[in-house]
């Protein structure tokens, strides 16, 4: 019975994507999501364009600090918010509002090419066995559940700790870590796109084996890990902050929110600002990251439907 | 000369159960299936959900490798045809699904679905040929750019239709081609089959769970059972001298009896068996009204009635002679 | 004779996101006690929608503009959701098209059974199990016992509807309302299950609304037959009447359409078809909605939706009825 027309079909695709968008539109959570995460975004990538204190995001120390008489701090570059410096400066007297722009960078660069790299492994992991079957997909999927039993976070730190830790070290061990999430999905989603009638057809055309995986099982089987991605953003950004936090992940001077933090715990007491506003945006980011995934998911959920 | 001829054709499938003592099980979806479709005929395979039918027409169209048994097209074999030739075959077979909607791709519009035959064989792939197909099958030029979810049922199946028929196959297997649609686009869909095989000669195997599809587009067919052709021969031979009890059943349950003839005494009681652990003997024989000893014991072989009638019961005279009383009452 | 359900001239929309669906347009249809009423109707008909506006089990897009549902004089419809439950299940109850999906996988036939059984006519222990025992022998289920004790996947389909029947014969409902309940079993099975509803109906005190897309089932069971088109009840009669001397011009067609087994050695032929398809509800075609397919389609058929027409016992609600003419 044709009653709602809503796309809620077996088959994934762009325009039922399209369709989640246009629904979630109205969602005031959903909006309030997207909203901050692009405005964090732009005013991140703006950044050294619209900060007087461009070099002190890149690393540069303030010289001289800048000194706020009146104010009983430990070190004399940790000033409280003032006209020149909206959110304070931090320990080496540098701008605490660029700093942040910066460590927001950071952490969306970090969260996109994790995210893009699990997603990459994790289709041709999934895909690969899910269309390979046997023991090809026997093989594949155990490699993958070894990997998932181990928390995010802790087999990164394993990965970290042997190989060093660096900006890229931090890549290579999150997309490491990240993949597995993505490869059961797409292995699911791919076994299910293959056992579509349309698959048969092809074959039954004499559509060949990569044309069947590039022109069908592909694009069928990618709207669905989109939401996936949503949803991971927020996680990988938080991982990495938490590795950062805890000096295995990026170093200075590199801009990074979870530096940040670990470097302002000595204020907490005696400069307020310091952790709070690093810390704020941080939640700020994975918060509206976690609402897009959630108000999508919540939609997807056929228990939620009609409601 | 026969266009399609299927040879004692086996398909098992081996399953295994248990957690700990993982015992084989042999499942035999098709077990010693032989026939032949005539050029430019409608061959029907009518049996109930688990009789093999839909694994038979996968083997035919050679999206299953059977485990044994032969395959004729045009006389040459192509059992285990690989490659370039297999790839020809395939424009030469096409196959239309049951549900039109989960055999299209929901990401491709109308206009590259109809194309992707061609392409795959590297043919021309016009907008011309998309065209032509469609007109064949009534739709017009608008469908071009639509997505599948835009397509009500009956034109979806159309669109399927006119994928098949790009490459001029001469055969087109047929799989419940229209147990998802409504009774006006089931009519619809029926009759463009027939207007379709009356202008360019196309030969249809046609496997359907419903008799009256059958019926009205059959020339001959064959009856499945667990496997098996139960039965098989010309559509008068089937439809009005039925000889196997299972034959008799289904046209009693579709209420296709002949005249004044109350079907209830041909029921069948229960339902079908699991194929993990058949029946020793004839395989209907818990469910027959007709069942006899041997029937406990043996298979029956196919057994010609004379004029390509063939049977495989032990009691088809039983059968036959109670249709007779029957009819006279 | 009062009858036992009554709706009298509802209207139904539902909202969609392309705009308004106008499903009924006032339906109206009554129902005696022990009746057994056919509803056929092709997909997109309505047939459904009216077996949940019954229980009142409506999806959320749904509303209802007017209308009243009388069982037995009380209107289902301004019921409140404590009443509603005082009578679904057990003044009413519905067997369902798939009934792999409607019983609970996890629970075995038992459990589900006594459940019912307990809940509905108060009964315990031994007493209840007996009863539910009984109820199994009444659907023709061999050995009910190991029945009892078998998870629903155990069972065949063909199995777990007549396990479906059986739960909703629990509570003496007055009403059994089944929506396709032999679409999904083979064709003996069918047989099977219709003469069950036959032998069934002749024992026991129940009127059912038997909703399918398949005349030819309808006619097995019922006492009367409505064929409904685009949310209309089209034409409403007594079985024979509807299937020999059909009054609407649909009617006629959807029995035209359905294809039938030649005679001896008669040649293939094309089967009559209703031109275009069935109409789009967010714009539904003035007057009749059947004009734009009709053969027989007057100027009046376009411009006002026809009344309802007594001819031969039957109702139908087609101008070419009107004693104008």
């Amino acid at each position: 019975m044709r009653i709602t027309d809503s796309p809620r079909s077996d088959a994934w695709g762009f325009f039922r994507l399209l369709h989640i968008i246009r629904v979630l539109s109205r969602d005031k959570l959903f909006v309030f999501g997207v909203t901050v995460v692009l405005s964090l975004a732009l005013l991140s990538i703006a950044a050294p364009y619209v900060s007087p204190y461009t070099s002190q995001g890149y690393g540069e120390a303030a010289v001289p600090p800048p000194s706020c008489p009146g104010v009983p701090t430990e070190v004399a570059g940790v000033c409280p918010p003032s006209l020149l410096h909206p959110l304070g400066t931090e320990i080496l007297g540098r701008d605490l509002l660029t700093r942040i722009l910066f460590g927001i960078r950071t952490s969306l660069i970090i969260g996109l090419f994790v995210v893009i790299t699990a997603t990459a492994i994790g289709l041709f992991v999934g895909i690969t066995a899910a269309y390979i079957g046997g023991w090809v997909d026997e093989l594949l999927m155990r490699t993958t559940d070894v990997f998932l039993s181990f928390p995010h976070v802790i087999l990164a730190l394993v990965i970290l700790a042997t190989i060093g830790p660096n900006f890229y070290s931090v890549f290579i061990a999150l997309g490491a870590v990240w993949w597995p999430t993505f490869a059961r999905l797409a292995r699911g989603q791919a076994l299910s796109v293959k056992s579509q009638n349309y698959i048969l057809a092809a074959q039954a055309a004499g559509v060949g084996r990569f044309g069947i995986i590039f022109k069908h099982i592909l694009p069928n089987s990618i709207a669905p890990l989109t939401v996936q991605m949503a949803l991971d953003m927020g996680a990988s950004i938080l991982a990495e902050a938490g590795l950062s936090f805890l000096g295995l992940g990026i170093r200075p001077p590199t801009a990074d929110l979870g530096v940040m933090v670990f470097e302002s715990t000595n204020f907490i007491t005696t400069a307020w600002w310091y952790p709070v506003f690093p810390g704020l945006f941080l939640f700020l980011l994975v918060l509206s990251f976690n609402l897009i995934g959630d108000r999508v998911t919540q939609y997807l959920d056929p228990r939620l439907a009609g409601k | 000369m026969s266009l399609l001829k299927v040879e004692q054709l086996k398909k098992h499938y081996i399953m295994k159960e248990g957690l700990f003592n993982r015992k084989k099980v042999e499942i035999r979806a098709v077990d010693g299936v032989s026939f032949e479709v005539r050029e430019g005929t409608t061959y029907g395979i009518a049996g109930e959900s688990g009789s093999g039918k839909s694994t038979l027409c996968m083997c035919v169209a050679r999206l299953l490798e059977p485990t044994s048994g032969k395959l004729y097209f045009d006389g040459k074999e192509y059992t285990h045809a690989k490659g370039e030739e297999l790839r020809r075959l395939r424009a030469e077979i096409q196959m239309v699904f049951q549900n039109p909607l989960s055999s299209l791709d929901p990401h491709m519009v109308v206009k590259d679905i109809v194309l992707e035959p061609v392409r795959a064989q590297g043919k021309n792939d016009d907008e011309s040929v998309a065209l032509d197909a469609l007109e064949k099958v009534g739709l017009s030029r608008s469908v071009m750019k639509m997505y599948p979810h835009e397509l009500s049922g009956g034109m979806a199946q159309r669109v399927a239709i006119a994928r098949a028929l790009t490459l001029r196959p001469r055969m087109l297997i047929l799989d419940e081609p229209t147990s998802a649609l409504d009774a006006s686009m089931q009519a619809q869909v029926l009759n463009l089959f027939n207007e379709l095989q009356r202008e360019m000669k196309i030969t249809y195997l046609l496997v359907s769970h419903d008799l009256s599809v059958i019926g009205h587009m059959c020339d001959s067919m064959a009856v499945m059972y667990a496997g098996r052709i139960v039965e098989m021969g010309s559509y008068d031979q089937l439809f009005y001298e039925p000889s196997h009890p299972y034959t008799l059943a289904l046209l009693a349950s579709a209420r296709f009896l002949p005249e004044g003839v109350n079907g209830d005494k041909f029921a069948l009681r229960g339902e079908m068996p699991s194929p993990r652990n058949p029946p020793v003997g004839c395989t209907l024989h818990p469910r027959c009204p007709f069942a006899t000893d041997v029937c406990h014991v043996n298979y029956p072989d196919l057994e010609a009635l004379g004029n390509g009638h063939f049977v495989a019961c032990h009691n088809k005279k039983n059968v036959t002679e109670a249709l007779e009383i029957a009819r006279r009452i | 004779m009062e009858p036992l359900l009554e709706i009298k001239d509802l209207r139904l929309v539902f909202s969609t996101e392309r705009g308004i669906l106008d499903l009924f347009q006032g339906l109206s249809l009554s129902l005696m006690s022990r009746e057994v009423l056919g509803i056929v109707g092709e997909s997109g008909s309505g047939k459904s929608t009216l077996a949940y506006t019954i229980i009142k089990l409506l999806p959320g897009n749904a509303r209802i503009l007017s209308g009243k549902v009388l069982l037995e004089g009380r209107d289902i419809l301004s019921m409140k959701e404590e009443e509603l439950r005082r009578i679904r299940g057990k003044e009413i109850t519905m067997v369902f098209q798939d009934p792999s999906t409607s019983l609970n996988p996890v629970f075995r036939i038992k459990d589900q059974m006594l459940t019912v059984v307990k809940e509905n006519l108060g009964l315990q222990g031994e007493v209840a199990r007996k009863r539910a025992l009984e109820l199994l022998k009444q659907v023709e289920l061999p050995d009910p016992e190991s029945i009892m004790n078998s998870f629903p996947f155990e069972l065949s389909g063909g199995m777990q509807q007549r396990v479906m029947i059986a739960m909703a014969l629990a509570a003496n409902p007055k009403l059994i309302v089944a929506d396709e309940p032999t679409s999904s079993v083979d064709a003996t099975i069918q047989t099977q299950i219709l003469s069950l509803l036959k032998k069934l109906k002749a024992e026991r005190d129940f009127s059912l609304i038997l909703i399918t897309h398949s005349i030819a089932v309808a006619k097995e069971v019922s006492d009367r037959i409505a064929v409904m088109y685009a949310g209309e009840i089209v034409e409403l009669g007594k079985v024979e009447t509807v299937i020999e001397k059909h009054l609407h011009p649909y009617t006629e067609a959807l029995l035209k359409s359905i294809p039938r087994p030649r005679g001896k050695s008669e040649m293939k032929r094309m089967l009559p078809v209703v031109p275009g398809q069935v109409p789009d509800l967010i714009s539904p075609p003035s007057g009749c909605r059947f004009h734009p397919r009709c053969p027989y389609a007057m100027d009046i058929c376009k411009a006002e939706r026809p009344p309802y027409f007594n001819k031969d016992g039957s109702l139908v609600m087609c101008w070419l009825y009107s004693e104008e003419r």
